[in-house]
């Protein structure tokens, strides 16, 4: 059975929007978007690094290595901010544009050794995914695919955790739940997501993914299990739309995506308006 | 004064609490016996909030210690329950009444099972207690700040717990509400529990509180309220500031230096 | 990049002091569809039109993220997210759509992406003078609302200023900033050159004024350090090595700034731990001497048992105690001199007080107080001293029922 490129990248599209869709939906709700953003562009020194070791790019033990970056990326984030009493936003800033920089600059310096040209880095190659195949499925979808198995399994078993530390970490506490344990799994799930999608669709192009979807769905509803269900539907439409809208342009593809998601973004953003004046008029 | 209790079921000894170097709580010093319906009392700023916040473990001290049943409180966390203040959580999040007061059914070693029926049906019982069996799936943004109030309160109870711990539970809230709870916490006292209440306002506190802790960085005064509710004790408390200890306080903060030896 | 250096990290120092540091990475996102847009409509390369369209969609952002986080519930963290992803989602698309359009000068757009200050043609440094100028002077001009505003934007209000124009004037000259640098370093690194240096510059002074000035110290150390690093090895990108010297600058702050930095907070640590070992010494040996009147000398092995825990420490606290002038030394025994015996008999003086306080005053008990005091006597300074003296009424006895020695 051969399917087309165009059912593969939807398909990968797919996968990327829904797992970051799941995963962002915690991340917009402990307010901690801005955390996600940084850890997409800190990954990119690890990534570089795995590159540079194993010489491929399906390595997955190289992949988690890189993950590590993310990781590190939000313990410099709290050291800065912590211990060093720098503000919050800057400690940020600072974190992940460093990292960044310096992923860049291992990319440049070891250009001829590191198969990773700045335009993937930036908008991801998706275009591309049906190139390496293993068993007649691009091996995009194979570890994408794991990936989003692990992370339902990990909201599904974790739910309650996840839920009680989101809502009222110092609640979860009294009742001797480790706070700091479910950050830093949600942390690595992100650090590990972003590196896998990173190929797909850009380092950059990543945040958008996390937090659109859920920042739409939270307009949408007011139920957690509803508010997961959606970002993940609408990071589906938003993949298949994209696509046809960069086949119609021919621009990138992850590009299109995320301008269908922005616009499916401000159509939620007018309808939970609408609906809102509705009952403030009843009322 | 303080007024000490043979048998304690909380007991604090010499706990000092500094945030930023800076003492929030002072040599405080006080027990409780089981079964009475307690008041934390004082102004603004006096450490009311960090105290019920050591005695769950949420900050930690500089000195001193807090015993629940005689024990630490991690080996009990099963038998204590915390009421937060309101404001501390984001009442826009995603989540139904009977999402929050099941809550208080999740322990350490559970939280990968599933709930039970009976765990529902006793959060049930515990909105229904708080009158509130009526918004059982209603959406927390929803909900008035008495509301509110009364869903984090039937939480608590779905703890089951015998030590109950709140913050600020009548500050913000409607008549009726004021009403359901106090009337609440007399039944719960009456059951045997003890609870311990960060209260700011002095006037309610006489009718409210059977047991009285005056609290202004220092412990003023704990005891039976006939016993504490003196003007001296009073003016302690709330007439004018500790100049010496403020003064101190600021010393320590500013020479970053601990508020003990080792 | 020196320029740039200076204009950012003036404007970038309000942005940090009204904790809007990452509204200056979702503007740095939000220029690419502006430039880009303005090319396809002008075709042309000139930077003018170019900074004229990147201007446009950063503001669009900013009041994208207004819109957001007050027409719902959005909390602003999420707001920024969108807004910086959803426009540079759109950069991306028109620049892809405009390299498959095969128009004319397009080849340097995707400099605008990852920067490139090597390719930037004398003209475009000509009009980024102008820029730098123009902000430069402009926070010259308002320099007084733009304080007021960064620190107390309540009071502000209250006072009848214009607090929406100031505003606005700051949001543009940022955005006027990012416009202009995004060529030199690129989307994602122009947020490190509005945010870094202040971040730097924070450790350093509390004054605004200064603060601007190392802000743009530190801006233009980190822009010539990463230019010469790129110069010198020209594999190098220029943009991110700014960014990590920058950044190292930010950690060499962090580490050795007086006052706030790592080392000046261990160091005044170390400081405080050797006067309250040598105060304990004293307080040792007023003790042994208030046992047995009379001047006597002591041994190493009297003082060691009577403060054990200071053994380590002592041979060269003693040293350092007879250097001031408080003992002497004689064939291995130490007396106090009569300057050391005031400065011990006021330091017991103020344990005593302050057990008398505590007991008297806080009703602590009298067997928890002594701790407290351990601590205490080494903070209470002269006139703290003489005003816990007058609120005691100046007592005789502590209450453990010893003398308090006047």
């Amino acid at each position: 059975m051969v399917m087309s490129d165009a059912f593969w990248i939807i398909l990968t599209g797919s996968l990327v929007a829904a797992t970051s869709g799941l995963l962002g939906c915690f991340l917009v709700l402990r307010k901690m978007a801005l955390v996600g953003d940084a850890i997409s562009h800190a990954v990119l020194p690890g990534i570089a690094i795995a590159f540079l070791i194993s010489g491929s790019r399906s390595s997955v033990p190289m992949l988690l290595g890189a993950a590590a970056f993310g990781l590190f990326c939000t313990v410099l984030i709290e050291v800065f901010s912590k211990r060093a009493r720098v503000q919050e936003d800057a400690a940020i800033g600072i974190s992940f544009t460093w990292l960044f920089a310096i992923g860049v600059i291992l990319i440049t310096f070891f250009a001829d050794k590191v198969d990773l040209d700045q335009e993937c880095v930036l908008y991801g190659e998706i275009a591309f995914v049906g190139f390496e195949t293993w068993l007649g499925i691009p091996v995009a979808v194979w570890t994408l695919g794991v990936l989003l198995i692990f992370i339902l399994a990990m909201i599904g078993l974790g739910y309650k955790g996840l839920f009680i530390t989101t809502f009222d970490p110092e609640y979860a506490t009294t009742l001797g739940i480790s706070v700091a344990g479910w950050h830093y799994l949600l942390m690595s799930s992100v650090s590990v997501t972003t590196v896998f999608t990173f190929e797909s669709v850009g380092a950059i192009l990543v945040v958008a993914f996390l937090i659109i979807p859920a920042a739409t769905a939270y307009l949408l509803t007011h139920k957690l299990k509803t508010m997961l269900l959606l970002a993940t539907l609408i990071g589906i439409t938003s993949s298949i739309l994209g696509y046809y809208l960069a086949l119609w342009l021919n621009a990138s593809i992850s590009g299109s995506m995320v301008v269908v998601l922005g616009v499916l973004f401000i159509v939620a953003l007018a309808v939970s308006r609408g609906k809102r004046m509705q009952i403030s008029a009843f009322s | 004064m303080t007024t000490k209790v043979a048998d304690p079921v909380i007991e604090v000894h010499d706990l000092t609490v500094s945030y930023q170097r800076k003492p929030a709580l002072w040599g405080v010093d006080f027990s409780l016996p089981s079964g009475v319906l307690a008041g934390i009392i004082g102004p603004n700023g006096a450490g009311k909030s960090t105290l019920i916040k050591a005695m769950m473990g949420l900050v930690s001290g500089d000195s001193g210690y807090v015993r629940l049943f005689n024990r630490p409180i991690d080996e009990v966390r099963g038998k204590v329950a915390y009421v937060p203040q309101r404001g501390t959580v984001d009442w826009d999040f995603p989540a139904s009444v009977l999402d929050v007061v099941l809550m208080g059914r999740f322990k350490k070693r559970r939280l990968f099972s599933r709930l039970s029926k009976a765990d529902e049906a006793l959060a049930l019982r515990c909105l229904e207690q708080v009158g509130m069996e009526g918004f059982k799936y209603r959406q927390i943004s929803q909900l008035s700040g008495g509301q509110q109030q009364r869903v984090f309160l039937a939480r608590a109870l779905a703890q089951q717990a015998e030590i109950y711990l709140m913050d600020e539970p009548f500050a913000g809230i409607d008549a009726t509400t004021e009403q359901t709870i106090f009337e609440l916490l007399g039944k719960l006292r009456d059951e045997g529990k003890t609870i311990l209440v960060v209260h700011h306002d002095l006037q309610s506190a006489y009718q409210y509180f059977d047991w009285i802790i005056l609290l202004n960085t220092q412990l003023v005064a704990s005891g039976p309220r006939s016993d504490i509710f003196v003007p001296d004790y009073l003016r302690k408390t709330y007439g004018g500031k500790l100049n010496m200890l403020t003064s101190v306080g600021e010393m320590l903060a500013e020479m970053e230096a601990p508020t003990r030896e080792k | 990049m020196v320029l740039l250096g200076i204009a950012s990290s003036t404007i970038g120092t309000f942005a940090f002091l009204r904790k809007r540091s990452l509204t200056g990475d979702a503007v740095a996102h939000s220029v690419l569809p502006g430039v880009c847009l303005a090319f396809l409509i002008f075709q042309t390369r000139n930077l003018w039109v170019l900074l004229g369209g990147a201007f446009v969609t950063g503001w669009l952002s900013i009041l994208f993220v207004d819109l957001i986080t007050s027409k719902s519930r959005i909390k602003p963290d999420a707001a920024i997210g969108i807004a910086l992803s959803f426009f540079f989602a759109i950069g991306i698309v028109l620049l892809t759509y405009i390299q498959q359009t095969g128009l004319p000068g397009q080849s340097g757009l995707n400099n605008f992406l990852l920067g490139k200050a090597a390719a930037m043609a004398p003209e475009d440094i000509r009009t980024m003078s102008l820029v730098s100028i123009v902000i430069v002077g402009t926070v010259a001009v308002f320099f007084q609302p733009f304080r007021l505003l960064s620190f107390d934007p309540d009071f502000a209000k209250a006072t009848g200023m214009p607090v929406r124009f100031y505003e606005t004037l700051l949001t543009t000259l940022t955005v006027l900033a990012v416009a202009a640098g995004i060529q030199a370093v690129g989307v994602v690194l122009m947020a490190a050159m509005l945010i870094t240096p202040p971040a730097a510059a924070r450790f350093w002074t509390n004054k605004l004024g200064v603060m601007i000035l190392l802000s743009v110290l530190f801006g233009v150390a980190g822009g010539i350090l990463g230019a010469y690093v790129s110069f010198a090895n020209n594999k190098m990108p220029t943009g991110p090595w700014v960014v990590t010297m920058t950044s190292l600058l930010v950690v060499a702050s962090i580490l050795f700034a007086p006052g706030k930095g790592v080392f000046s907070r261990w160091w005044k640590k170390r400081q405080y731990r050797n006067k309250v070992q040598r105060e304990n010494l004293l307080k040792a040996l007023y003790h042994l001497e208030e046992a047995t009147p009379g001047k006597q000398w002591f041994g190493l092995p009297e003082i060691m048992e009577k403060r054990p825990d200071l053994s380590d420490a002592l041979a060269g606290q003693l040293r350092q105690l007879q250097r001031n002038g408080m003992i002497e030394q004689s064939q291995n025994k130490y007396a106090v001199t009569p300057e050391g015996m005031t400065e011990g008999k006021r330091i017991v003086r103020i344990h005593r007080l302050w057990e008398m306080y505590l007991t008297e005053k806080m009703n602590i008990a009298s067997d928890h107080v002594h701790e407290d005091a351990e601590a205490i006597e080494h903070i209470i300074t002269p006139e703290l001293e003489e005003r816990l003296a007058a609120l005691l009424d100046y007592p005789e006895k502590d209450p453990h029922n010893k003398e308090i020695p006047w």
